[in-house]
């Protein structure tokens, strides 16, 4: 009996002396992750991806950046000078470069300026410069309430008449703003026709975009589809017979924090643990066989941000 | 004798075991992996049915040793940038071609042979090899041997296949200083040469179209001909209606002289060809004479020639005959074309000679200038337009060269591929298999290193035996002593040394009352009751003679000793053999406890303190 | 490769703790009986503070020093999809050569596509290396391979290890897909000239001329692809021989027929004089040739008349023909080679004359015909619709060779990136901590042993 009190003790010291390790294992553990991390969070990393396509003549290559959110990246003279380096054919920046919290998009702007002297860009809202500019989400509910539409009378270029100094800037700026829109360049002996979506939301896409898209994906096929949107949940709900040839999102960061063998942590539309639920949200996916890539975007000052550094993407096209 | 204890040999020599081995397996390792060698090797195997003949496509002897000639090698050596480093001879010294028969075939062959039968067989696939050093790797091996075979398939094409190559003859041809009608003449005659070859390679493959530059055959012909027939005539009509040249007293010297030559050509054929007549008719004449132009069956062989009759005597087999009747109709057709030619040199003449009639009083016959130079208020710049629609012809013309070169290039690569096929591709294996030998010799040695310990240590246990063992108490000896002695004479002792010393005082006593044998039993007897009494301590025990026993104790005291030898007392006097023998013996005790002492000082210290002991039952 | 150094450290201290603690136990134990060594053995405590704690110090530092170092090996598996993969040749036909995914060429296309910094091609090919996935056996028939996967592997030198490896890779594999395309895929241009030709410029003869060099090139590709894929069947439903049909018809209503019939009814000429004068060079020079080939063909029947019939003999021999039946040849003698000889020279005299009246027959028209505007604006009109149509055809020609060019190559060549594995950095850090705790607990148990 005694020596069965002995052991009993013995064991729960033992196990005290465990238990007080791995809490201060776990607490020197993530101190030590989560400085790491932030130290490599204030550079961003370069991610390259390879997209085939028939209809190109000759190799292009397309630069997107996302959700930079205002960051330390809007300053930073390294990202103008390696995207300089990387000779990209187009610059597409899709939504969210602006902070809703912050003031002043002169930054921004002046970020785009200096690299639109680097090559054709375009420019598709976000969440963000929605929010500031259009005084709120664009779902169907909310323009057919302010433009007065219902099912019968809508009229989708009652929303593109809408201007705002944030568009005006960018446009000055040598930046074309695509806003439910294409534009078409020619790249070398290859047409390109880019699309941006500004209603990016489930609701208001068909209706609001609908017409505008459709145009843009029926006429003149031979042309390679860029389709550029903030949120990629549009290709989660609907499946129509064909998206673009490529399609290039954000939005998500990546699902802020990336768990070795779990995936990404978060979002805001797919919730904990979004991939598996088969949402969109870091990485290159195969949609009805065309290729979309999501952004993790530059944004850099959250601090859970963890395993998931910024970046910008590089898409490379080619005939194979 | 100590028992065979494995373990204690090997425990004994361990480490030297251990390090031994890990040295030697090292060592042996090494030396494999310097002196090993990667070899790279494919097999290939020549699809055209003739290589099994021995021959190439064109009939021509098939040598593969070709795929290790210098002409290959040194292009090797040239595109992997190795000049300077490596020799091509010592390349060529590394590449073995063994060539694997198909046995079906081989058996056939030596089946007709044996019948007497001729039948022709080579192998047509073969293994290629190349050798690297261990410093060179196996990736060194194995890109050697891709570069060789591609240059060789390559060559081999070029050589075999795609034989006649399209030249570019125009290159730099403006600073010739030709003039005008012979520089359109030269583009001419290049173009149509260019367009025979084109036309043999649609032949071969209409359809061949190059990556490269995504362009046929049939394409780059009908570009040559659209440049010929629209601005090349263009420029020669130009030429002609506004007599441009740069000199017109050369130009018509020139093809004046042309003239001549030809009529001294044409005399020379005229005269060959009234030669081969008569020696036509003379011949024919002496075969009818001879009566040999009456042919019956019985002039004819029974065997028919042997197709390959070319390699083993060459020669062409056209009979005599037709030889001279095809050498009249050549010479005549030279002579034929001479006319033709002289004709069109008078042609030439006339056309930069004739007067238009728009000069004054026909001053350009006697001019150097053509007559529209003269009159012709526009001629330089005509002529001026006529230089530059030549300069953009013949850049237009270089550029299709170019690509006719460059599709000609992929053709011959495709066509080498085509023609020898890879059965297997490069694999690579070192010549010997260093992780399993270097195994292998671990444990080799392991065994040998065990083996070694065990025998030195069974040898060490005989010699101890028979040198250092005394055969009547199993103890160690005098001799041993001595040793032990020696060993020790300038080394203190440790703290808790004891020695002790007994001495069977009446020993002599008892061999010459009693015998020799009641002697020795008694030395038997105190032994084990020692060995009881010491039972487990770690004690040495050595019989030193005349009934003298010294046991060495370390790790003791001098009162535990005492006990120790009280017991062998007690049992000594209860003994149950030879009780009746009085025994006189002396024990004596010594301790080294912080003394410093060496053994000769404990021993002597041991001897001072002997007490006399008796015992006797009876 | 100071961190390679680094990490190398924890891995030699424990090893020598490891040998310490090992050699320490087997001296002593000389000095204890075999109960006393299990004895001690049975009394060692497993679980000790200090042994802990160094435990975990050395295998934190060796963890982070780990997986920076693995960040530094990447490789990836390039595989050639496409179906002369299999025969060992390129896609063209041409022999394939596994040493081109890391030649210097391609290396030069990385380090531009990722704009890599401070670093060569040398000194990046030295990180390089690539081997077949799979090797077979020269020695043994039944293991002959011929290799369509390739590993490419990286591991980061001095000299890059600033570089993010993954990103290396990746670059290398994309600038072989790149230099591969460029060099031995289809090239979807069915001719070197780029330029089109001003028609306005250019005798409608000439532009007849151009027309039909441009139609039978579209035919040579599609009879080509048609020979390769005779049945492929596009998303258009047609085939190549489909599309040819329609470009032959095209070519032999449109261009031959209307076009230059136009051109030649009306005499229609931009230069007349000088086209005149052209083609009457061209006849002037097609008359010498012409000349010349009569002669060879008056020699050759000369030659044939000339040889003696006493010597002309031969033998008949039982053979086969063409398509495989009894067929009695004979040997051949000198005539035989003349005849065939005179029958060329004849077709050569043939198409020289026809070429003649062609020329004379297009020359004889524009000289009597008047100016005729509306016939001009005709020939235009014409013209102008014959390019655009030729246009089309060449285009849907493309398509359809791109469409086959997609199916046969199957995407060209894959390449999938294998990264550090926090698996595999796991299992060497698991490794490792047993190790330690192995040479810590070696350690701690010798000491218990008693001193020489």
């Amino acid at each position: 009996m005694k020596k069965n009190k002995r052991i009993t003790k013995k064991s729960v010291r033992v196990i005290r002396f465990f238990i007080i390790s791995l809490i201060f294992i776990g607490i020197a553990a993530s101190i030590t992750i989560l400085g790491c991390n932030y130290l490599e969070n204030q550079n961003f990393k370069e991610t390259f991806y390879c997209v085939s396509s028939l209809k190109v003549n000759n190799k292009i290559r397309v630069i997107q950046i996302s959700d930079l959110h205002n960051a330390s990246f809007v300053n930073d003279s390294k990202l103008v000078d390696r995207i300089e380096k990387l000779k990209p054919d187009v610059i597409i920046y899709t939504g969210d470069m602006v902070d809703s919290q912050t003031t002043s998009d002169d930054a921004v702007v002046k970020l785009c300026k200096t690299l639109a002297n680097v090559a054709q860009s375009y420019f598709i809202y976000g969440n963000n410069e929605v929010k500031k500019n259009y005084d709120g989400p664009l779902t169907q509910e909310n323009l057919d309430k302010k433009f007065g539409f219902n099912d019968d009378n809508r009229d989708p270029k009652k929303l593109l008449e809408m201007t705002d100094d944030f568009a005006k800037n960018l446009e000055n700026a040598g930046v074309k703003v695509l806003k439910n829109s294409q534009d078409t360049i020619t790249i070398g002996a290859t047409t390109v026709d880019i699309y941006g979506v500004l209603t990016s939301n489930p609701s208001s896409f068909w209706s609001y975009a609908g017409e505008s898209y459709n145009k843009f994906i029926n006429e003149n096929v031979s042309n390679l589809k860029i389709m550029a949107i903030h949120e990629p949940i549009v290709f989660e709900k609907y499946t129509p017979d064909t998206w673009g040839d490529l399609m290039l999102a954000g939005h998500t960061h990546g699902g802020l924090c990336k768990i070795p063998f779990i995936g990404p942590l978060y979002t805001t539309e797919g919730g904990i643990l979004p991939a598996r639920k088969g949402c969109y949200v870091y990485g290159r996916y195969d949609v009805q066989g065309r290729p979309l890539i999501v952004n993790s975007g530059l944004e850099n000052s959250n601090f859970f941000r963890i395993n998931n550094q910024p970046e910008i993407v590089i898409v490379d096209i080619n005939k194979f | 004798m100590n028992n065979f204890q494995v373990f204690r040999y090997l425990k004994k020599l361990l480490p030297i075991i251990v390090v031994l081995c890990v040295v030697a397996t090292y060592a042996i390792n090494f030396k494999l992996k310097s002196s090993n060698t990667y070899v790279a090797s494919e097999v290939i195997h020549y699809n055209d049915p003739a290589a099994e003949q021995g021959v190439t496509p064109i009939g021509s002897k098939l040598d593969v040793n070709e795929i290790k000639s210098s002409a290959v090698m040194s292009k090797v050596v040239e595109r992997m940038g190795l000049t300077g480093v490596y020799s091509v001879d010592s390349l060529i010294s590394r590449v073995s071609i063994t060539p694997l028969p198909d046995a079906d075939k081989v058996a056939q062959k030596e089946a007709k042979l044996e019948e007497g039968e001729e039948y022709i067989y080579e192998p047509s696939t073969y293994i290629v090899s190349f050798t690297a050093t261990n410093y060179e790797g196996s990736v060194f091996a194995r890109t050697i041997l891709d570069e060789t075979l591609d240059v060789y398939f390559a060559e081999y094409s070029q050589k075999y296949v795609n034989v006649a190559p399209a030249n570019n003859v125009i290159d730099n041809i403006e600073s010739e200083n030709y003039d005008y009608i012979e520089l359109v003449e030269l583009i001419d005659t290049g173009v149509d040469q260019t367009l025979s070859t084109l036309y043999q390679r649609m032949e071969q493959n209409p359809y061949y179209r190059a990556t490269g530059t995504g362009v046929s055959f049939s394409d780059l012909a009908d570009d040559f001909n659209y440049l010929r027939s629209v601005r090349l005539s263009s420029l020669f009509s130009k030429i002609y209606k506004y007599q441009i040249t740069k000199n017109k007293t050369v130009l018509v010297s020139d093809y004046t002289t042309r003239i001549d030559n030809n009529s001294i050509q044409n005399t020379k054929e005229e005269s060959i060809i009234k030669d081969t007549v008569g020696v036509i008719n003379a011949y024919v004449e002496k075969m009818r004479e001879s009566g040999n132009t009456n042919i019956t069956y019985e002039y004819i062989l029974d065997t028919v020639h042997d197709k390959n009759l070319l390699e083993v005597a060459p020669g062409d087999q056209t009979v005599t005959y037709d030889e001279l009747i095809y050498s009249w109709r050549d010479h005549n057709e030279s002579k034929e074309h001479l006319i033709i030619d002289t004709a069109y040199s008078h042609y030439i003449i006339d056309t930069f000679s004739a007067c238009t009639g728009k000069c004054h009083n026909k001053e350009c016959l006697s001019s150097s200038k053509t007559c529209t130079e003269i009159y012709n208020a526009n001629y330089d710049k005509i002529k001026t337009e006529i230089d530059n629609e030549i300069k953009s012809l013949i850049t237009d013309l270089s550029t299709l060269y170019n690509t006719t070169m460059k599709t000609n290039d992929e053709y011959n690569q495709y066509l080498g591929a085509s023609y020898i096929s890879v059965l297997s591709s490069a694999s690579v294996k070192p010549s010997v298999n260093v992780g399993l030998y270097t195994i292998i010799a671990f444990f080799f040695l392991l065994i040998l290193c065990c083996g070694g310990a065990i025998v030195l240590g069974r040898v060490n246990d005989i010699i101890n035996y028979i040198f250092y063992t005394d055969h009547l108490t199993e103890f160690n000896n005098r001799a041993y002593f001595d040793k032990y002695l020696k060993s020790m004479e300038k080394k203190l002792l440790d703290d808790g040394t004891v020695y002790a010393m007994v001495d069977i005082s009446n020993l002599i006593h008892i061999n010459t009352e009693y015998n020799r044998q009641v002697g020795d039993d008694i030395i038997k007897i105190f032994t084990s009751f020692l060995k009881e009494a010491f039972g487990k301590t770690k004690a040495d025990f050595i019989y030193n003679g005349n009934g003298s026993f010294v046991i060495l104790i370390k790790d003791s005291d001098y009162i535990t000793v005492e006990d120790i030898l009280r017991i062998f007392s007690l049992r000594l006097n209860e003994r149950e053999e030879y009780k009746n023998i009085r025994l006189e013996y002396k024990i004596g005790i010594a301790e080294n406890f912080r003394e410093n002492q060496t053994a000769r000082m404990l021993l002597s210290e041991a001897i001072k303190n002997k007490k006399e002991f008796v015992s006797q039952i009876i | 490769m100071i961190i390679s150094l680094l990490q190398k450290i924890p891995v030699l201290i424990v090893g020598i703790l490891l040998i310490v603690g090992a050699l320490t136990i087997y001296f002593r134990s000389k000095n204890v009986t075999k109960a006393e060594f299990v004895k001690i053995l049975k009394a060692t405590k497993f679980l000790q503070v200090g042994i802990l704690i160094f435990l975990v110090l050395f295998t934190g530092v060796f963890g982070v020093l780990n997986h920076i170092e693995s960040k530094h090996f990447v490789s990836a598996v390039v595989s050639l999809n496409y179906s002369e993969a299999s025969l060992a040749q390129n896609s063209n036909g041409t022999r394939y050569n596994m040493s081109e995914i890391i030649c210097d060429e391609v290396i030069e296309k990385a380090i531009e596509k990722g704009a890599l910094e401070d670093v060569t091609v040398k000194e990046l090919k030295e990180c390089l290396s690539v081997y077949p996935y799979v090797q077979g056996d020269v020695n043994d028939k039944a293991n002959y391979h011929i290799s369509t996967e390739f590993v490419v592997e990286y591991y980061a030198s001095k000299h890059t290890e600033h570089l993010n490896s993954e990103n290396v890779i990746a670059l290398i594999a994309s600038a072989y897909k790149d230099y591969y395309i460029e060099k031995y895929t289809d090239n979807f241009s069915l001719t070197e000239q780029e330029e089109k030709p001003d028609f306005t410029k250019m005798e409608y003869m000439d532009i007849v001329t151009y027309f039909n060099k441009e139609t039978t090139s579209v035919l040579n590709y599609l009879y080509g692809m048609a020979e390769k894929g005779s049945s492929f069947v596009t998303e258009n439903d047609t085939t190549f021989n489909s599309i040819a049909g329609k470009v032959f018809q095209f070519k032999e209503t449109q261009i031959e027929q209307n076009l230059k019939s136009l051109i030649l009814q009306h005499g229609i000429a931009k230069d007349k004089s000088s086209y005149i004068d052209r083609l009457a060079y061209q006849n002037k020079n097609t008359d010498f040739d012409k000349q010349k080939n009569y002669v060879s063909f008056n020699l050759c029947n000369d030659a044939i008349d000339m040889y003696s019939e006493e010597m002309t003999r031969v033998v008949l021999v039982p053979t086969w023909d063409g398509s495989g039946k009894y067929y009695m040849g004979r040997t051949k003698v000198g005539v035989d080679e003349l005849s065939v000889l005179a029958t060329g020279f004849s077709d050569s005299v043939a198409s020289n004359n026809k070429e003649i009246m062609d020329n004379e027959l297009i020359i004889n028209k524009i000289k009597s015909a008047n100016t005729n505007a509306s016939a001009n604006a005709q020939a235009d009109a014409l013209i102008e619709l014959i390019d655009k149509s030729i246009d089309n055809f060449t285009t849907e020609a493309i398509k359809a060779g791109r469409e086959y060019s997609n199916y046969t190559m199957n995407q060209c060549i894959a390449v999938s990136i294998t990264g550090a594995s926090l698996f595999r950095e796991l299992k060497a850090v698991a490794a490792f901590a047993l190790l330690t705790y192995a040479a810590l607990l070696l350690i701690s148990i010798s000491k218990k042993f008693p001193k020489f």
